[in-house]
């Protein structure tokens, strides 16, 4: 018992492995999940800041995230990757959260885009430039599926194959939604005289 | 690898797009946000009284850890009860393991009072304490029957034999109201 209390220190050099093996005993549950967070926080918080954009709002989903995870961790079955089933659970956070501030909206799109620049400039972790921020103003308007596998391909540089376990999604599906989000993003910038 | 395929994917599609990239989004996170968050998950966890209970203590003494032991032994109604105890024994041990103070009261009361109190009660007096306070040469003469009274000698509980001497002086120490009463 004592040597697993004394695993590895370093949460992020845990294994999927480790962290599982913590996680079954209700003696080491509460180190495993630790580890676990310690493992994944920062990825899972900037692939839900890039979809909520503000800090404040990235926290809270990302801490609705977790408990999500934390109360189904026993249920994971292990048929996939432990990162992708989270990454899944955030991303129907994030969604979520989306859609509800989008019902809680009943401005245009005009609107909407100068409620985020808005939003942007008064978040003070929040300094990109004026190019950066239309970056972020034209991913809010893209449908939410396109954002996402935007967020992931832009950004993260996942592969599609490890995006099409996530979302659950064709390759082919996920190329041709990045190429659409592009062109649509590039479009806005046209529209904008920023080309 | 991958990143080359990004690359080229962008150049071909949004070369615009790609050199935007290589600014960043903008975006930042407070400096110790990261170090909190794992405190702040369980904050919410316990309000929402979704978080587990820490494992249950083992059924059989033979499953229980040292640790488990030392868990168990520190609970609220040990730590009571031990502190009880321990006041407790305190206490027997102030009160019974206190010296007595006979020589003060001896001190407070004079030879000629303490004469007085036995002239006065003498025949209140049982044989043994008559014989704890004669001196022993006088105790010789003495003896004292330990058999049970009889009911014929129930004003003096104890057969108590007297020689003529002892009994002349007994007498002739007590008053006229004493001999009145005894008589």
């Amino acid at each position: 018992m004592l040597s697993e209390l004394l695993l590895p220190v370093n949460q992020k050099s845990a294994t999927d492995d480790q962290i599982l093996e913590l996680l079954r005993s209700d003696k080491t549950f509460e180190r495993g999940f630790r580890m676990l967070m310690g493992a994944y926080k920062e990825r899972l918080y900037w692939h839900i800041r890039r979809l909520v954009t503000t800090h404040e709002d990235a926290d809270d989903v990302l801490q609705n995230t977790f408990v999500k995870i934390y109360r189904g961790i026993l249920q994971f079955e292990g048929k996939s990757k432990l990162y992708t089933w989270m990454y899944r659970i955030a991303t129907n956070e994030a969604i979520t959260f989306l859609q509800g501030r989008a019902r809680a909206s009943t401005n245009s799109i005009d609107d909407s885009a100068g409620q985020l620049s808005n939003r942007l400039r008064a978040d003070s972790w929040f300094d990109g430039d004026a190019l950066q921020e239309q970056l972020q103003i034209a991913m809010a308007q893209l449908p939410d599926k396109q954002r996402i596998v935007f967020n992931l391909r832009y950004y993260d540089e996942m592969p599609y194959e490890e995006m099409s376990a996530i979302l659950d999604t064709s390759v082919g599906a996920l190329k041709a939604s990045f190429h659409h989000a592009v062109k649509k993003i590039e479009s806005f910038f046209r529209e904008n005289d920023q080309l | 690898m991958k990143k080359d395929k990004l690359h080229d994917e962008l150049n071909e599609h949004a070369p615009f797009l790609n050199e935007l990239r290589q600014k960043g989004d903008g975006l930042r996170v407070p400096a110790d946000y990261f170090d909190k968050l794992e405190n702040d998950v369980f904050r919410q966890l316990d309000a929402i009284g979704a978080r587990r209970k820490p494992a249950a203590f083992a059924k059989t003494k033979a499953d229980r850890s040292w640790w488990q032991w030392m868990q168990y032994l520190w609970q609220p109604r040990f730590a009571f009860a031990t502190v009880a105890l321990l006041s407790l024994a305190l206490a027997g041990w102030w009160y019974f393991g206190k010296p007595a103070q006979p020589d003060t009261v001896a001190v407070a009361i004079s030879a000629e009072d303490a004469e007085a109190y036995l002239l006065d009660n003498l025949l209140e007096l049982e044989a043994s304490q008559i014989a704890m306070i004669l001196p022993a040469d006088e105790l010789l003469h003495i003896s004292i029957d330990a058999e049970p009274a009889t009911e014929d000698t129930k004003t003096n509980k104890h057969e108590l034999q007297l020689s003529p001497e002892d009994l002349e002086d007994l007498l002739r120490d007590m008053t006229d109201e004493e001999l009145e009463e005894l008589l």
